[in-house]
């Protein structure tokens, strides 16, 4: 029975908690904490009925006719775009904040790439009453400037981070850094399936309502489990938010990394697919690195995938052989966008357009029925791909 | 690690409490390094030695850009242990202690990384990033050269008496909650760390983060076995001359007496 990750927050040999000393407390205060809610039905009653009537839950599973057609194979798309904020990231910063409240902290912080987190912890932060500061690589600031604005309105205080690659890892590291000044009162908010051990399994299991909704909506409608199960890891927590419910099962399941210019070109975010392993951040994991260790600085056309390093679970399941991880470039990603703009009328976050062009190259048999988990939706990268598409 | 011992024990017969200065490898140049460090080990007891990262999580922006400047000028583990090997041909008496994130360790594989540094005369490492609770990657592996643990003012008593166990030579005592970097006070939280270890353990203790002039120094005689002084040192390598930094050391080396 797969029971991870064990009591020292290992999965296999990745994770663990790689933090200076200062952390290791406010660490076990969470673990704690989060030990004691989750046995306590109060807690997921407020949490699920914030899903419910404030992020939008449970999302549709639609089955897109149009792009099956020209695929070949049955495909549904789990429509974590339509949650309040536009991706799935709401979902683990509503549980989080709640957990933070329960744990009397009344300043959450968090970092981002997209704005996607910041945004979604902005919007927790403001529903619940609580103080909110996004720290944000300058570079994906100016990617994002929506996004930006949006948290700014939300009463956040978004800091710019200006050191090294001025982005998501950068951002990571002066959360950090605040976090281990404010320990009292702060509460760090992390966005993925990444960080110190309690924080890759909270975090899953706060995201792991998407696949136990997707599992019964498709043995509702099919009467039968997928084929397939596919989604875009970054960090990895909306892949690991709809795989989790169907390990034990017989469903294959494809996790699709960030390839940006290509492999060969070291311009991509595809960490396991890069096959270093290291430590950053907290965990020990897959993690893209230079010689004699620097954390290399990676390259996706989306801001949410453009990571070194991803979860601790994925690289074990990589391991063990459970989770097959493929890329997809920028190209093929902006193929997808295009094709679902299309073909259904539903415009993807790029993030989640890496899963859903992996589909036009993958060797997925025709006839399959397969899940795609449509992360989230686009308008925040409407720029981005107008440039790509020179469009005036 | 005897050598960090055999400090500890030599200053306090001549009345002194450790002086540990920290210098960054390769800052402000691979050249100008050397010369900073035979200055710096003219005064320090001991001397750590920070080797630049990409991600310094536990460090402020002093360290930080020393750290990235320190990469630009092409420095890394490997060129650290060369300039070691180097240093140790003239100088055998100076206990070197290496303050590097757990990854540098990690790449070059935890093994091979000791086995390394001891041949290359080595005689402890710091991780910043590593808690006790980890210590099994590297604790088998020491090879004789010890690996110092930190203590923070957020340590539980608990966690506090397995520190202890597994510490040889001197306990690291994070003054502050942050990062490094200068501050103006020493807090009674780091006061009491020291006082919460002295109860339980006779192992020398060495006070960091934060420190930077002659009276915080002056008022831990009484308390702390050590200091570490880090960022104040590499600012004034940065904005002053050879002749400051000289004066600077020299201020903080007498303020060590116990006298
Ligand atoms: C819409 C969307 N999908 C996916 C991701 C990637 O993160 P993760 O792998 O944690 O799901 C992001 C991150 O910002 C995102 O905004």
């Amino acid at each position: 029975m797969y029971n991870l990750p064990d009591e020292r927050g290992y999965f296999g040999e990745y994770g663990g908690r790689f933090v200076p000393e200062t952390l290791m407390e406010p660490l076990l205060q969470l673990e704690e904490a989060y030990s004691k809610v989750k046995n306590d039905e109060t807690f997921w009653q407020e949490f699920n009925r914030l899903l419910q009537e404030y992020v939008g839950r449970p999302t549709p599973l639609y089955y897109a006719v149009r792009l099956s057609e020209k695929l070949g194979f049955k495909v549904y798309l789990k429509r974590e775009d339509l949650c309040h904020t536009g991706a799935h990231k709401i979902n683990n910063c509503i549980g989080q904040a709640l957990l933070a409240i329960r744990m009397g902290k009344s300043r959450i912080i968090a970092e981002t790439g997209a704005g996607q987190h910041g945004v979604a912890t902005a919007t927790v932060a403001s529903l619940l009453g609580l103080r909110c500061t996004i720290y944000m690589g300058e570079e994906d600031m100016a990617r994002q400037k929506m996004n930006v604005f949006r948290m700014k309105l939300l009463g956040a205080e978004v800091v710019p981070v200006s050191s090294g690659s001025k982005t998501l890892k950068e951002a990571i590291n002066s959360a950090l850094r605040d976090w281990v000044t404010n320990i009292d009162d702060t509460h760090y908010l992390i966005g993925s399936v990444i960080g110190p051990h309690p924080y890759p399994m909270i975090v899953r299991d706060f995201q792991s309502v998407i696949g136990r909704e997707a599992r019964k909506q498709i043995l509702e409608k099919e009467e039968r489990l997928p084929d397939y199960v596919v989604a875009c890891v970054g960090g990895g927590s909306n892949s690991i938010g709809i795989f989790y419910p169907f390990l034990n099962d017989d469903v294959r399941l494809i996790g699709v990394e960030g390839g940006g210019l290509g492999l060969e070109t070291k311009k991509h975010s595809a960490s396991i697919s890069n096959s270093q392993i290291g430590v950053l951040h907290g965990c020990r994991m897959y993690l893209m690195q230079e010689e004699w260790g620097n954390i290399m600085n990676t390259y996706s056309i989306s801001a949410g995938l453009d990571y070194p390093g991803v979860g601790p679970e994925h690289s074990y399941l990589k391991d063990i052989g459970r989770v097959r991880y493929e890329y997809a470039t920028d190209d093929v990603a902006l193929k997808g966008f295009r094709e679902l703009s299309q073909l259904e009328g539903i415009i993807p976050a790029l993030e989640s357009a890496h899963a859903v062009g992996y589909l036009f190259v993958s060797d997925i048999p025709k006839d399959s029925i397969v899940i795609v988990n449509l992360s989230g939706r686009g308008d925040k990268d409407l720029d981005i791909v107008m440039r790509e598409m020179n469009y005036e | 690690m005897n050598r960090i011992v055999d400090a500890f024990n030599k200053a306090k017969s001549n009345n002194r409490i450790c002086f540990i200065p920290f210098c960054e490898f390769g800052y402000p140049s691979l050249e100008g390094f050397s010369k900073v460090i035979n200055i710096i080990c003219k005064y320090g007891d001991i001397v750590e030695v920070g080797i630049p990262f990409s991600d310094p999580i536990a460090d402020g922006p002093i360290i930080q850009r020393a750290s990235d400047i320190a990469i630009k000028n092409g420095a890394n583990i490997s060129k650290a242990f060369e300039w070691l090997y180097n240093f140790r041909k003239d100088n055998k008496s100076t206990p070197i202690v290496f303050m590097l994130y757990y990854n540098l360790i990690h790449y070059i594989g935890v093994k091979e990384f000791f086995k390394i540094a001891r041949d290359m005369g080595l005689d402890g490492v710091i991780i910043p990033d590593l808690p006790i609770e980890e210590s099994d990657n590297v604790y088998p592996y020491r090879d004789g050269v010890s690996v110092i643990w930190l203590a923070s003012v957020t340590t539980s008593d608990k966690r506090l008496k397995k520190i202890v166990e597994k510490s040889d030579s001197f306990i690291y005592c994070v003054s502050v909650k942050g990062v490094t970097g200068p501050r103006d006070e020493i807090s009674k939280d780091g006061l009491d760390l020291i006082r919460r270890i002295k109860k339980i353990s006779p192992i020398p203790t060495a006070l960091g983060f934060g420190l930077k002039s002659k009276e915080q120094i002056k008022s831990l005689t009484s308390l702390a076995d050590g200091v570490i002084v880090g960022s104040e040192i590499v600012r004034i390598i940065e904005d002053s001359n050879d002749d400051e930094l000289e004066r600077y050391l020299e201020e903080l080396k007498s303020a060590t007496s116990m006298l």
